[in-house]
C-alpha cells in the first residue's frame, strides 16, 4: 500500500526573497537514479559499516 | 504545477546504510514512492554525513550520494532558513536545538512545496510542519527495546504564512 501525500493550494507568500506559490524556485544540481537502484546499493554498503557508531538509540 | 520531490533528510540516509534499519527504511521509502522516483536530498547532506563516517570510507558515502536527486544550497535557501529561525524564536521555539542543516533542509522544503522523510521530528516541528504519514520502527539495541519513528511531513503553509504576515 502505498501512501498519499495530499496536494496543498497555496495562497503566495514571500518567504526570504522567494515568492512562494507552489512552483519550483531551484533546480536540481543533480538528477539521481530509480529509489529500487538505490536501494540495491545501499544494501551493499550497509554491510560495510560506514559510520563511526553513535548512542543515539541508547537514550 | 512543478514536479514535487520527498526530501530525505540526512538521518534517513544513514539508516539506510545501517545494516540494521536498511530493510525497515528501504520498505518505507518504497511505500512513499509511487513509482515516480521523486525521493531527493540536499546538498547539505553532504555535509552531514561527512561528519559521521570514517575518514577512509568517505568517498563510498559520496558515491552513494551522487546516486540522489540533489538540491543546491543557494542564496535562496540560506536567506529562507535565516526567515525559519526567526519564525522558530517567535514561537517560542528552542531553535539552539535545531541545526542549521536541518533549517536549511525545511527551507528547500518550504520554498519547493516538498515533503519530507526524517526520523528526526523534533527538527521540523509542528505545527510548522504537519505529519501525513507515521510508522514507528522498533528496534533492539543492548537488550532494550527503542522505538524510531519515520515519518512524512509537509510545511503548513496557512501557519507559515500566516506568521510572516503577523512579521511584516
Amino acid at each position: 500500500m502505498s501512501i498519499h501525500i495530499p496536494t496543498q493550494s497555496i495562497e503566495p507568500f514571500y518567504f526570504g526573497e522567494v515568492l512562494v506559490d507552489g512552483t519550483s524556485h531551484i533546480s536540481p544540481s543533480r538528477i539521481g537514479i530509480p529509489l529500487k537502484e538505490i536501494i540495491k546499493a545501499s544494501k551493499k554498503l550497509a554491510k560495510e559499516k560506514l559510520f563511526i557508531p553513535k548512542e543515539e538509540f541508547d537514550e | 504545477m512543478s514536479k514535487k520531490y520527498i526530501l530525505l533528510d540526512s538521518c534517513i540516509i544513514e539508516y539506510l546504510l545501517n545494516t540494521d534499519l536498511n530493510r525497515n527504511i528501504s520498505d518505507y521509502l518504497q511505500t512513499v514512492d509511487d513509482g515516480s522516483d521523486l525521493q531527493a536530498i540536499s546538498e547539505i547532506t553532504y555535509s552531514e554525513l561527512t561528519e559521521g563516517a570514517f575518514k577512509h570510507k568517505e568517498e563510498r558515502v559520496f558515491t552513494f550520494l551522487n546516486k540522489f536527486t540533489t538540491f543546491p544550497v543557494n542564496r535562496r535557501v540560506i536567506v529562507g532558513s535565516g526567515k525559519l529561525g526567526t519564525l522558530y524564536r517567535m514561537s517560542n521555539i528552542d531553535v539552539k536545538r535545531i541545526g542549521l542543516a536541518d533549517k536549511l533542509i525545511a527551507s528547500t522544503a518550504i520554498i519547493q512545496n516538498h515533503a519530507i522523510i526524517t526520523s528526526n521530528l523534533r527538527d521540523f516541528p509542528v505545527p510548522y510542519f504537519l505529519i501525513s504519514n507515521q510508522k514507528n520502527i522498533t528496534i533492539r539495541k543492548r537488550g532494550k527495546n527503542i522505538l524510531l519513528p519515520i515519518a512524512t511531513l509537509t510545511p503548513n503553509y496557512p501557519y507559515i504564512n500566516q506568521l510572516i504576515t503577523k512579521r511584516n
